[in-house]
C-alpha cells in the first residue's frame, strides 16, 4: 500500500488482485487538481529567472507536478514573475481571461506584489492584483526558488482546503514564518555546497 | 588627441557655432562639444555628414536635456566619423515652451527611434520626422514623463479601484465585435 493514501479521504476494499478505493468526487478532483498545477509559461522580469532556476534540475518543479505548459488553454496557474508594467498590464489580463477555470495567481517578488522599487513610477502598476486576483503573494527581490517552491506548497494546501470549506474563494495565504524560517535555512545550506 | 584642428574649422565656417569647454581633467579622451543654434543645426549636420573631409557618418546616439530653470531643452548628439576616427558632440538649445526642432532623420536613419523617443518621453517635436509617433508609452498616455514638471495622474493600475480593460469585457471579448 503506497503511504500516500494513509493521509487521503479514501476507503479501502480488498478484492481479489488488489485493493479498491473509494472516495467523493470532489474530494478526487480536489487531489488531482493540487497534484498537478500547470503553470503558463510565462516571464515578464528578473524574477523569471528565478522562476526558471525552480524549474530546471536543482529544485525539480517537476516532482511536484508542476509542468509548465507553453498556452493558456492548458494551464491552471499564472506565475506573475516580475514587473507589471502598466503597458502588459492588459495583456496579462487577457492571458488570465483565456485560462479555463478554476485557475490561480501567484505573485512573485515586490514588483509584482505592490510596485517594488518602481512605486512612483509613472508606467508600473502597483501590484498586480490591481489587474487579476492574486491566489500567494511572494515576497523577495527576487525571491529565491525555494520560495517559489513554498508558495506552489501553500497553493496545494488552498487548493487542497477547496473541498473542507466547500467554497471555491479563500482569502490569499502568505508563507508562515516557519516556512520563511525554513527557507532562510535551505539558503543557507545551498549557498554553503 | 583633441582635435582642435576640426573644432576650429567648424566655428570658423558657421559664425554662430560656439565651443564648449570639456573637462579634460576628469575625461581621458575628451570628445569636442559644439553648442549649435537650433535653426543652423540641419545644415551643419548636412555637412558634417555630406562633406568628404568630415564623413560623420555613424549616429551614435541622441538624447535631451531639461533644464526647467533656464527654460530650455537641450539636445544631444553623439556622432562619429568611420573616416577621421572622430567623435563629435553636438548640442543645441531650443526653447521650452515652443519645444520644437529639425529632425535629422533623413541624414541619419539611425537617429529615427532616438527622436520617437526624446518624442515620446520630453515632448520635443521633431519637424519633417517620417513617422513621429510615440515608441514607448502607449497611445493616449497623458503628459510627458520626463520633463521635469511632469505630474503623474493616477490611473486603474495605480489605484486599482476601477479593475478591467477599456474596450474588453469581464471575459477578455472585444466590445465592438459584440
Amino acid at each position: 500500500m503506497n503511504p500516500a493514501f494513509e493521509k487521503l479521504n479514501v476507503i479501502r476494499h480488498k478484492v481479489i488482485g488488489g485493493e479498491l478505493l473509494l472516495t467523493g468526487v470532489d474530494f478526487f478532483i480536489d487531489w488531482a487538481r493540487k497534484s498537478s498545477v500547470w503553470p503558463l509559461t510565462f516571464g515578464l522580469a528578473c524574477c523569471a529567472i528565478e522562476m526558471m532556476a525552480a524549474y530546471a534540475s536543482r529544485f525539480d518543479f517537476d516532482r511536484v507536478g508542476v509542468i509548465p505548459r507553453p498556452t493558456p488553454r492548458q494551464a491552471d496557474l499564472m506565475i506573475i514573475a516580475g514587473t507589471v508594467v502598466k503597458k502588459m498590464a492588459p495583456a496579462v489580463e487577457l492571458l488570465y481571461h483565456q485560462m479555463p477555470e478554476p485557475r490561480f495567481v501567484i505573485s512573485m517578488g515586490a514588483c509584482s506584489n505592490c510596485g517594488g522599487p518602481y512605486y512612483d513610477s509613472y508606467s508600473v502598476s502597483k501590484g498586480v492584483d490591481k489587474v487579476i486576483p492574486v491566489d500567494v503573494y511572494v515576497p523577495g527581490c527576487p525571491p529565491r526558488p525555494e520560495a517559489l517552491q513554498t508558495a506552489v506548497f501553500a497553493l496545494q494546501e488552498k487548493i487542497k482546503r477547496y473541498y473542507d470549506a466547500g467554497k471555491r474563494v479563500l482569502a490569499p495565504t502568505f508563507p508562515s514564518k516557519e516556512d520563511l524560517d525554513r527557507i532562510n535555512e535551505a539558503a543557507i545550506l545551498a549557498r554553503k555546497s | 588627441m583633441f582635435p582642435k584642428a576640426l573644432v576650429q574649422e567648424l566655428v570658423s565656417k558657421f559664425p554662430g557655432v560656439q565651443e564648449l569647454p570639456v573637462p579634460e581633467k576628469f575625461v581621458r579622451d575628451p570628445e569636442p562639444q559644439l553648442m549649435i543654434p537650433a535653426e543652423q543645426f540641419r545644415s551643419i549636420c548636412q555637412y558634417l555628414k555630406d562633406d568628404p573631409h568630415m564623413k560623420f557618418d555613424l549616429p551614435v546616439q541622441m538624447t535631451a536635456v531639461d533644464y526647467i530653470k533656464e527654460n530650455q531643452f537641450e539636445l544631444v548628439y553623439y556622432l562619429y566619423s568611420t573616416k577621421r576616427k572622430q567623435a563629435l558632440i553636438l548640442k543645441s538649445r531650443i526653447d521650452r515652451s515652443k519645444a520644437q526642432f529639425d529632425s535629422v532623420t533623413d541624414l541619419w536613419a539611425g537617429f529615427n527611434f532616438q527622436e520617437r523617443e526624446v518624442y515620446d518621453l520630453m515632448g520635443i517635436q521633431f519637424r519633417g520626422h517620417p513617422n513621429l509617433k510615440r515608441i514607448m508609452m502607449w497611445k493616449g498616455f497623458p503628459g510627458y514623463p520626463l520633463r521635469k514638471d511632469y505630474v503623474h495622474v493616477t490611473d486603474k493600475y495605480d489605484s486599482g479601484l476601477e479593475v478591467g480593460t477599456p474596450g474588453l469585457d469581464e471575459k477578455g471579448i472585444p466590445i465592438e465585435k459584440k
